[in-house]
């Protein structure tokens, strides 16, 4: 577990996400491989970054791939926010992915779904080309499944969404559109997108890792697995202890020259602490 | 309230798939093929999922009747689980499902016939013997909590009434007993709940009813002339631990008839090593999955001096007030 949050949204192109940009005052980060903005504080809820990928499911992964091992000190969350068609769905509307399909993977994956719904959910067919083939019932894309697929190895399933906005049906098929068309019908949902992404920064907090509160010396000499045990040691006793005594005790820690006596010293601490109630409690999320 | 409901196709149509719709009109409904597509999948995380989980109705096919582990009885002759649901409502920090399950969804079997007809096969396999055989329900589940929505135990009930030589415990910490007070008490039932001292509940047992409420609850079942059955399990160590247990059953047999309780058991806190693992991960913070705990043959359980201490004081607390015929007390060194 992490214990510095990010939400990232990330999108095909420019105009898709331009509103929040804006919005948000957001700075620019990167520019290349791939254009990356950030805003600092969102919501008091931690960072949020855009990331524009590009078009098609090879941009998708490799943006991800790349803005994933940047954040990989971060607990993150990721947010996929573009057009997409739609075979029954009026232009502008807006739906959630809840379930993903691709024309080259033999199953269907369903995000789970725990943030508060800002839209109705819908399938989403990821296709290598534009198509005015539209599904029956479900929205069309190009990055949606290899969005899941590669944003899945930086985080949980339920902190990774898909945002679509219907940009073409069979009634104003994909050959009408245009960056201006875009940017006007991702500006009218961005305040709902952005609800949205609040909650998702909020259920990304929830499962963040509280910070160490003792530190180990680097001058104490200790293998591997005595630091692991070390740092479990003091993770578990910081929870019974006020702040005086965590100051004690990482006193007794730098003054530790050999890691198999402060670990006996530690276990003794540990094997000494008699629970009450309401000594600590669960962050509720 | 679940506001997303996956529903297997070959579920869709089933008269408790559309009872349980009917209930959630607001929610949105995704078909799927099977119900391993959403609950099993992997990197899922149970603490998210705990905040506002879906539902998932499926059928239960394969093994739908289970031997219980060997240390597990209650005064029957063999003894069974069956899990009609996966997972709980209530969120109690030391279930063994936060670890065991992927998914913190709720999974519900609507097929309630198919488990009454393997049921009702294992129970006749047993039906000359000499003590009746032991169906309990809530393992994998509160059995009761989410009656209003699944109707389980209405069913059930009804059910296990024709059942010969055979008992279903529904174990529990809801309130939801109308559907019980509603009708005559059958004498196969058992209604075994769950209780906690309220300081324990209320930092412990996330969402669940108080304990002046489960033993107002048990009060009305006996009352009404239901078998009941108590379970302190766990009993949670912590500095206060026997005046807590003492005030808290000093109360529940000041309110119930000790005689007329079926059982009373007792555990530690106990948990597979591997469920221990996640389940402490996923809550690093809190204070019972860190503290008087050590692993033995595969199991994370209080060390053998907490046990011990805890154990016989609350098991002498009960012995206040029943018989030691009434009590079973499940020991960490003796599974």
């Amino acid at each position: 577990m992490k214990n510095q949050t990010a939400i990232v949204i990330v999108s095909a192109l420019h105009c898709e996400v331009k509103a929040i940009l804006d919005v948000l005052k957001m700075r620019k980060l990167y520019a290349k491989p791939f254009d990356m903005y950030v805003c600092d504080d969102f919501n008091g809820l931690g960072e949020l970054y855009v990331l524009v990928g590009g078009i098609g499911k090879l941009n998708t992964a490799a943006a991800i791939g790349w803005c994933g091992a940047l954040l990989q000190d971060y607990q993150t969350a990721w947010l996929n926010v573009g057009i997409a068609g739609h075979g029954s769905k009026e232009i502008g509307s807006a739906f959630t992915v809840g379930r993903s399909d691709d024309t080259t993977l033999a199953r269907a994956y369903f995000p789970p779904q725990v943030a508060k719904r800002q839209f109705p959910l819908e399938a989403c067919l990821c296709v290598a080309e534009p198509t005015s083939n539209y599904p029956d019932t479900g929205g069309v894309d190009m990055e949606s499944s290899a969005f899941y697929k590669v944003a899945l190895r930086f985080s949980y399933p339920e902190l990774v969404q898909s945002v679509k906005v219907v940009s073409d049906n069979p009634s104003e098929p994909v050959e009408q559109l245009n960056t201006q068309k875009i940017q006007k019908l991702m500006h009218s949902q961005k305040q709902r997108v952005l609800d949205f992404a609040e909650q998702l920064a909020k259920l990304t907090l929830a499962v963040a890792c509280p910070k160490n509160k003792i530190i180990i010396p680097d001058e104490l000499r200790c293998s591997h697995s005595q630091v692991r045990i070390i740092k479990d040691q003091l993770k578990r006793l910081a929870l019974f202890l006020d702040s005086a005594e965590i100051e004690q005790l990482q006193i007794a820690v730098n003054e530790s020259t050999r890691a198999k006596q402060l670990t006996s010293f530690l276990q003794s601490r540990l094997d000494g602490i008699v629970p009450s109630i309401g000594m600590s409690g669960d962050r509720r999320g | 309230m679940v506001d997303t409901i996956y529903v297997e196709s070959s579920a869709l149509e089933h008269e408790i798939s559309k009872r349980v719709l009917s209930k959630y009109p607001k929610a949105e409904v995704v078909e799927i093929s099977h119900y391993g597509e959403v609950f099993n999948s992997t990197g899922q995380n149970f603490r998210i999922q705990k905040s506002n989980p879906s539902l998932i109705l499926a059928r239960k096919e394969g093994a739908r009747v289970i031997s219980t582990p060997a240390q597990y009885e209650t005064g029957g002759g063999h003894h069974y689980y069956f899990s009609h649901m996966l997972n709980c409502v209530y969120d109690c920090r030391y279930c063994f499902l936060q670890g065991m399950l992927r998914s913190a969804n709720y999974l519900l079997f609507v097929n309630y016939e198919d488990f009454l007809s393997d049921i009702s096969r294992v129970a006749n396999e047993h039906i000359h013997e000499e003590k009746p055989t032991w169906f309990f329900s809530g393992y994998d589940c509160d059995s009761l909590a989410y009656e209003p929505i699944t109707g389980f135990a209405d069913h059930f009930v009804s059910k296990f009434e024709s059942l010969p030589n055979s008992v279903l415990e529904l174990r529990t910490k809801s309130t939801q007993i109308r559907s019980l007070l509603s009708r005559k008490p059958v004498d196969n039932i058992v209604v075994a709940f769950s209780l906690a001292p309220d300081q324990v509940a209320r930092e412990i047992e996330h969402g669940a009813p108080s304990f002046e409420k489960r033993l107002k609850a048990l009060e009305q079942l006996q009352a009404a002339g239901w078998r009941i059955g108590i379970r302190f399990d766990p009993v949670i160590w912590h500095a206060e631990y026997l005046q807590n247990y003492e005030r808290a059953i000093q109360q529940t047999f000041s309110t119930l008839r000790a005689d007329a309780i079926d059982s009373v058991t007792l555990g530690g806190f106990r948990m597979p090593k591997d469920f221990y693992k996640k389940t402490q991960e996923m809550y690093p913070e809190n204070w019972m999955l860190n503290i008087g705990l050590e692993q033995k043959q595969g199991m994370v359980h209080y060390r053998a001096d907490i046990e011990s201490q805890v154990l016989q004081a609350v098991g002498e607390l009960c012995l206040q007030h029943i018989d030691q015929a009434q009590l079973f007390v499940y020991r960490s060194d003796a599974s």
